[in-house]
């Protein structure tokens, strides 16, 4: 099998080159790591025992690398891990406290620390007994656990370089051809291995090794003898064999794929043949594997021709230099990383796993839903009740992260029960501001999203204004009209009509969606106002628009919550009984409402016109036509009216009023132009916005109508019942 | 229906390790992890193939180092000049593949699970798994195959990251292949009968021959000859 002991050393030979020893580390080792270091090591920089494990090399391509895993803090390998010849690799682990710790560490020191240890190993004959030993690696590492970042580097410390190989390194033979059986004593498991040898080529390393040294040895020697008898031992029998006739070669697993170099762990046996078996040539084979069994026809085989080196062998010599130092997958010499945010950082894997439901919805149902849009949309949600709750709830399970609420509030006794993002704690103490509240809750519910809350008391016409207040109501103003600027969608959730004239007026002046939930005892209305009046109208379909009579007409503008008023916002909860105040509704009413104004906005936000797109209403007839769903998700009506005593819902169309006290031209025209001075006239003086748009005159002719029609009906109250 | 139990399911991979193991004369090899029949109700074990070198040819783009790195470079010379290590272009950034085929409670159904990584052990991003499926899926995809895609999913057993052909589109298809021929929720004294187990290996050949493509795994047309 191997060239007698008796070819001298040539030095002419080229000096034999190992291949550098990949490690992997799984991200379930870091994992372990970081509660590990969470739980048990705390600040300790103790050196850490650890198990890595690997196989020889089992495909022609690529190495096997030094697998450190999960179980390597079990300081052993699970039975599963065991499987297929994997054999265990001793090693240590330093974690340094800091980033400045990891840099400043004294690497070449460590490495050298960790050499010694193999040295020692090799020097006292434990390595002859426990050969894993020989394989020993070292990992430095510095965990930031806010990022889930782990920069690390493992040098594999080994020997100093000292084989000369002779000889081609080439193909090993298979081994010797079968005798007749040769039985030993039952339960000798080196008669057993060698039985097995003989019977066939096709064994388990893990298996040879397993069964010669009892563990999963990755180096260990065969004795062919004269008898072609083929038998295992451990390398602490070197000596005695030799004793015997035939040839003793000392196998390892070896990891590395090449046929022209060996790989790393036989530097260390060569290490110990030199110092402990004194020998200047030793047969070798390096021991691959196909499919869990020794690979015969890629395993190599080759004498080394080993320098003299008596300064290796006086008693106490000191551990030779080290090398080792893992390379990065670049290539340079440096620590690695390991960024495992997106996999391991429980806040990043919420976000993605919400991000992937909505992607299934995508995907299966709805391939144009446009969610980088959709999920980009900051929302404003003006009042925090159980409206403001059950919005900011859908908004999240769509995807949106940027919310912001305002409410000037506290939360109250009553409020969790209906309000979702409420409990029983946030009421104690005088109760805290909802804004930040609730703006909590989206947060603990959802670390992704991206909620602050806003404590702030909206002005409203009706509600006089004091010179001394003046200051601080038009500064709210002014803060309410920032937040609206830098929103894509407002919510108007408040508990009473004239909270919500002030909004509607500011997204009517920017231009920006706003969209309406209000409720009645067992109804409730849902609606998106139009666009701003003095907004550019949407690009005509086509040129040529007028061709058609009277169908062709631009679009009229959509109206506002307030465009079907002949009054202006006024004080509604004073002089009111508690039962008529708004906020007394049926609990199922708020979410079904929410709900809705989500859906509308979801809706709209997948219309190419935007805010201007013309409102759908409900086809005739029970089924939907065709061109009724033209858009993704289907109608984008103006106005959704609710009747929960019927459980029924009425898609209604409503335009712009041109005399409307909140979006109307004259009022937002008249905003621009006076600003500050407008809204306290309006906030202070109860008609000045009917005479303004001339509402006024309008119900001084309407008046004057009813008068002679004497009709009965109160139609123009209807609007108030929200 | 077009579901399968969780005995069948671990019967069912037990006879498709034994036909991989036969038919792909190769250096990888399905090996089982406890696949505990008696186990109705619980996970019922996975099988597993490791270390798969990625199907693509393309070699993987080197990630980015992080800026954390700044300053953490080593001194070549100081630290590499041994010869005696042979200064070899680094496999680094291989990409290798490990499948498992998991049953899934939820759905009652087998489903493929894969997680690609460098050599390294870092953890490759779907993205770049992406890039290494075969051509074909990615057109299939497009086509608007729904159960194609990859989805983040926890390994059930391992609890960490991997990645998964989400499985919800799979009893229909199922239901496609095996027609009448559709597995019964068998009872007691039938699973123990030989046409159970022959249902069982049938349906998870056909479950393979279309999963298994996804991400590169094929058998020969031979291995779906039945041997029972
Ligand atoms: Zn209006």
């Amino acid at each position: 099998m191997a060239a007698g002991s008796g070819v001298p050393p040539d030095n002419t030979l080229p000096l034999l080159q190992f291949v550098p020893w990949q490690s992997a580390v799984d991200v379930g080792f870091w994992q372990k790591l970081a509660a590990r270091k969470l739980a048990e090591l705390r600040l300790s920089e103790a050196e850490q025992p650890l198990a890595g494990h690997f196989t020889a090399s089992t495909h022609t391509q690529l190495s096997s690398p030094l697998h450190v895993g999960p179980d390597a803090w079990a300081g052993g390998v699970s039975e599963g891990a065991v499987r297929g010849g994997r054999a265990v690799a001793p090693g240590s682990c330093v974690l340094t406290n800091t980033l400045d710790g990891f840099k400043q560490a004294d690497k070449k020191a460590l490495l050298q620390a960790a050499a010694a240890k193999v040295w020692a190993a090799i020097v006292s004959g434990q390595a002859e007994r426990d050969s894993a030993l020989l394989n020993r690696f070292f990992l430095l590492t510095f965990a930031d656990l806010k990022k889930w970042d782990f920069v690390y580097c493992v040098p594999p410390p080994l020997g100093e370089a000292m084989a000369r190989a002779c000889l081609a390194w080439k193909q090993a033979p298979p081994p010797a051809p079968p005798p007749d059986a040769v039985a030993g004593p039952p339960g000798d498991a080196v008669s057993d291995l060698a039985a097995r040898l003989e019977a066939s080529s096709v064994e388990d390393p893990g298996d040879v090794a397993a069964a010669s040294v009892g563990g999963g040895s990755p180096f260990f020697l065969l004795h062919c003898a004269e008898g072609e008898q083929v038998t295992a031992h451990s390398l602490e029998h070197w000596s005695a064999l030799q004793q015997q006739a035939g040839t003793v070669v000392a196998v390892y697993l070896d990891p590395c794929h090449l046929a022209s170099h060996p790989g790393w762990p036989l530097r260390n046996l060569l290490a110990l043949a030199v110092v402990r078996w004194r020998v200047r040539t030793l047969p070798v084979l390096a021991l691959k594997e196909t499919r869990g069994r020794p690979d015969w026809d890629r395993s190599l085989a080759t004498t080394v021709h080993l320098p003299d080196l008596p300064e290796w062998r006086a008693t106490g010599a000191p551990c030779p230099a080290a090398v080792g130092w893992e390379r990065s997958a670049a290539g340079a010499l440096g620590p690695r990383v390991a960024a495992l945010g997106a996999a391991l950082d429980p806040v990043q894997l919420a976000g993605a796993a919400v991000d992937l439901n909505l992607q299934l919805m995508r995907w299966r149902l709805l391939p144009s839903l446009d969610l980088p849009r959709l999920t980009a949309t900051r929302c404003l949600l003006l009042g925090t009740g159980t409206l403001g709750c059950a919005v900011a709830r859908t908004l999240l399970a769509w995807g949106v992260r940027d919310i912001t609420l305002v409410d000037s509030g506290v939360v109250s006794f009553s409020n969790p029960v209906r309000q979702s993002l409420f409990t029983h704690a946030d009421c104690l103490a005088g109760g805290r501001p909802k804004a930040e509240a609730a703006a909590a809750a989206l947060r603990a519910i959802f670390p992704g999203a991206q909620a602050s809350g806003v404590r702030l008391s909206i002005p409203m016409p009706g509600h006089a204004v004091g010179a001394r207040e003046a200051p601080a109501v038009l500064a709210a103003c002014a803060q309410l009209e920032q937040l609206i600027q830098t929103s894509d969608a407002v919510f108007l959730l408040t508990d009473t009509r004239e909270s919500r004239w002030l909004p509607t007026l500011l997204a009517a002046a920017h231009n920006k969606l706003a969209i309406n939930a209000a409720l009645g005892f067992d109804t409730f209305l849902v609606m998106r106002h139009g666009a701003g009046p003095l907004a550019a109208p949407p690009p005509a379909p086509s040129a040529d628009a007028p061709a058609a009579a009277g169908a062709a007409a631009p679009p009229l503008r959509l109206g506002c919550y307030f465009c079907n008023d002949v009054v202006a916002p006024l004080d509604s909860t004073a002089g009111r009984t508690l039962d008529q105040q708004c906020t007394v509704t049926r609990p199922g009413l708020a979410p079904m409402a929410a709900a809705l104004a989500v859906e509308l906005l979801v809706a709209l936000r997948h219309h190419p016109a935007g805010l201007h797109a013309p409102a759908d209403s409900t086809p005739p007839g029970a089924a939907f036509p065709a061109g009724a769903t033209a858009q993704p998700l289907g109608l984008v009506p103006h106005q959704v009216r609710g009747f929960l005593a019927f459980f029924s819902q009425l898609l209604v169309t409503g335009h712009a009023f041109d005399k409307c006290t909140a979006c109307s031209a004259a009022v937002v025209r008249e905003y621009h132009h006076r600003g500050p001075d407008f809204l306290l006239q309006a906030f202070n003086t109860p008609t000045f916005l009917e005479d303004l748009t001339g509402l006024t005159a309008l119900r001084a002719a309407t008046d004057e109508l009813l008068a002679e029609w004497e009709a009965g009906d109160d139609s123009a109250a209807d609007a108030d019942d929200f | 229906m077009a579901a399968l139990s969780p005995t069948d399911f671990a019967r069912g991979a037990r006879y498709f390790v034994d036909v991989w193991n036969t038919f792909r004369d190769e250096q990888a090899e399905w090996v089982e992890f406890p696949l505990d029949v008696a186990a109705v109700h619980q996970v019922s074990g996975y099988v597993a193939l490791s270390n798969i070198p990625a199907m693509s040819a393309t070699p993987s783009e080197i990630a980015a180092e992080s800026s954390m790195l700044t300053g953490l470079e080593e001194p070549l010379d100081e630290l590499d000049e041994d010869t005696a290590t042979l200064v070899f272009p680094s496999t680094a950034a291989a990409h290798t593949y490990d499948f498992h085929m998991v049953y899934s409670p939820a759905y009652r159904v087998p489903f493929l699970l894969l997680r690609g990584q460098r050599l390294d052990g870092t953890l490759l991003t779907e993205e770049e798994m992406a890039a290494d499926l075969p051509a074909q899926t990615a057109e299939l995809v497009n086509d608007g195959r729904k159960w194609l895609f990859l989805t983040r999913q926890d390994h059930p057993y391992l609890n960490q990251p991997w990645s998964a052909l989400h499985p919800c589109e799979t009893a229909q298809m199922m239901k496609l292949l095996m027609g009448q021929e559709s597995i019964q929720t068998s009872g007691e004294n039938e699973e123990k009968t030989k046409s159970g187990e022959i249902r069982a290996a049938k349906y998870f050949l056909a479950w393979f021959s279309v999963a298994g493509p996804v991400v590169g795994l094929t058998l020969p047309l031979d291995a779906y000859r039945f041997q029972l």
